[in-house]
């Protein structure tokens, strides 16, 4: 065993005296944000005006499209709708392995809520190894990169599944943020050429009039937070490291009722200006279990039957799990299971050996293999 | 009774003398007794007879399962698209080589993720021609050894076509070998004996056997 939890333990026990002793400062914090929230509630004009202005500052506060305290009840569910989803996982590429590859597996589901029929459900692997495949801008494809590389490949799979014949309402959702995250180093061509792809994506699902969300699970957003600091403060009072510690939004809202969801907000970043047509919003909703975010692009946004088919679809899904269902099975038929890993590692290795091509991992590989055992080999 | 031939399921975990096959399809699970073969390396089929199944605790399940409001959707997703981790532990009793049956413990357990299926009739045949496998399952720790030998002679006996002769040999082999346990005898004698068989009304007779 090489963790010292002797050594460990001290650090635990202060950093748990720590946090205790920021929970007076954070309770203290939060009611004085809801005390701005509920002055400046009806304010929306200036509200607005602020945010605006104080982008350019660098602040990213969230961009009010009603009064803060506006709510909207849970509409009634249509009888039909085609509910999907998509999520994907990845095998990154080793370095250290056998050769240079990386996986993405997509799972989806489509979902027809009130036709008592069983979804239809798909796991569908890819294989990248090619060098264009392997190398982008000269660097190579993971972390980051393979993350908008799959956000990319989850909404081209629901562009896919929507199907534009059908009259029944639809409703497409990824799991997390809708806003592609991307390099802040990379270069800004770099950055619009991806940034591209996902909107052509975006384009297509517009097109097709199949409003897309992303739902966010336990959210730590500051959006409206930051917006409530520049009400009382000014541009520039809150320093990154003050935010970190502020409530996240979601505080601000555990006052809505089940089923109740509040106003749509512009999401403040400088990124969001890069999305056109599809400028992203966003919304809390109390899905019942918890007070979850989600994200929706703004043709969404300022398309009353498209939001309610959103935000009834979506609290439908979470009935069954506390989550919504198509995003728990769309999340289980992607993930690569260890058994399934090793299995397909096996099929490579045998796959490269049939071909007369050796097979040997790097040293480092082979002496993390005998020292660290099997399970640790990744991670 | 049709077969279908195609795999039920992968290997799970395995050892030189019992292996565990996971299965997605409760429709498929193997019956109590009835044999199974796997591929392990070298041309060996490991073949073996299926002694227990288990269904697995799933929290996705426990977490919807107490929820009053379960779609029809959910339900039926839950059935027929879901691998359900159903696990069938199974008794390895021989194998077979090159066409010739062996009916001792095989060089090699198969490998995880190898693919299981049913025995055909004729296969069946083949491998219950000799009969030292039931020593295998009746002198087996911590199994139900003497239900799991009646119910493998009688699924033996209905695939071989219903051969009396089998029968009557297997009983004769199973009082060899519990010469001197006297009761255990007459309990698997009383769960194999031909009269099980030989009702008027098949159907009925044999799910009483199986039971």
């Amino acid at each position: 065993m090489t963790l010292e939890l002797g050594v460990l333990n001290q650090q635990v026990q202060t950093m748990a005296r720590s946090l205790a002793g920021q929970r007076e400062e954070y309770g203290q914090r939060l009611e004085r944000l809801q005390a701005v929230f509920r002055s400046r509630a009806a304010d929306l004009e200036g509200l607005r005006d602020l945010a605006i202005s104080a982008r350019g500052a660098g602040c990213q506060g969230a961009i009010p499209t009603e009064p803060l305290d506006a709510t909207h009840p849970l509409p009634p569910c249509p009888e039909a709708m085609v509910i999907s989803a998509a999520d994907g996982s990845q095998i990154e590429v080793d370095r250290h392995g056998m050769a240079m590859y990386y996986l993405i597996n997509l799972g989806s589901i489509v979902y027809h809520h009130g036709s008592g029929a069983a979804p239809t459900v798909r796991s569908e692997p890819t294989l990248f190894y090619r060098e264009d495949e392997l190398y982008e801008d000269g660097r190579l494809v993971q972390g980051n990169r393979l993350d908008s590389k799959r956000s990319v490949m989850e909404l081209a799979k629901l562009a896919n599944l929507a199907s534009p014949d059908t009259a029944e309402p639809s409703l497409a959702l990824v799991d997390g943020s809708l806003l592609l995250w991307v390099l802040e180093e990379s270069r800004p061509e770099v950055r619009e050429e991806l940034v591209g792809r996902y909107l052509r994506q975006l384009d297509r699902l517009a097109e097709a009039r199949v409003p897309v969300a992303g739902y966010v699970s336990r959210p730590r957003h500051h959006d409206v937070v930051n917006l409530l600091e520049l009400a009382e403060r000014g541009p520039g009072a809150a320093t990154q490291e003050q935010r970190l510690l502020f409530p996240p939004d979601r505080a601000l809202f555990e006052h809505l009722l089940p089923g109740e969801r509040t106003a749509p907000f512009i999401v403040g970043t400088q990124t969001n200006d890069m999305y056109g047509r599809h400028r992203l919003h966003f919304f809390y909703l109390n899905a019942g279990a918890e007070i979850a975010r989600v994200e929706v692009p703004q043709w969404v946004a300022q398309d009353q039957g498209l939001m309610d088919d959103v935000h009834a679809g979506i609290f439908e899904q979470c009935r069954a799990a506390g989550y919504p269902y198509v995003l728990a099975r769309a999340h289980e038929l992607a993930v690569v299971a260890g058994a399934d890993r090793d299995e397909f590692e096996r099929m490579v290795m045998a796959a490269l050996l049939g071909q007369g091509l050796g097979v040997s991992p790097s040293m480092k590989a082979w002496l993390k293999e005998l020292t660290g055992g099997r399970r640790s080999r990744r991670r | 009774m049709t077969h279908d031939l195609s795999p039920l399921g992968r290997v799970l975990r395995s050892s030189t003398t019992e292996f565990v096959v996971g299965c997605q399809d409760l429709a498929r699970v193997p019956t109590f007794g009835s044999f199974v073969k796997v591929q392990a390396h070298d041309g060996v089929w490991v073949y073996g007879a299926a002694y227990n199944v288990l269904i697995d605790d799933d929290p996705f399940v426990r977490q919807i399962i107490g929820n009053p409001h379960i779609p029809r959707e959910v339900a039926l997703d839950q059935k027929e698209n879901r691998q359900t981790p159903i696990e069938v532990e199974v008794l390895v009793l021989g194998y077979a080589r090159d066409g010739l049956v062996h009916q001792y413990l095989p060089p090699q357990p198969p490998a995880t993720l190898s693919d299981v299926y049913p025995c055909t009739a004729s296969e069946v045949t083949a491998f219950t021609g000799q009969l030292s496998y039931l020593r295998t399952i009746l002198f087996t720790p911590q199994i139900p050894a003497d239900e799991l030998l009646a119910a493998n002679v009688r699924e033996a006996y209905l695939r071989r076509g219903g051969d009396r002769e089998f029968l009557v040999e297997a009983g004769r082999e199973a009082a060899r070998l519990l010469k001197d346990e006297y009761d255990r005898l007459k309990a698997i004698l009383s769960r194999i004996r031909p009269s099980l068989f030989r009702s008027s009304t098949p159907e009925p007779a044999r799910r009483r056997g199986v039971t």
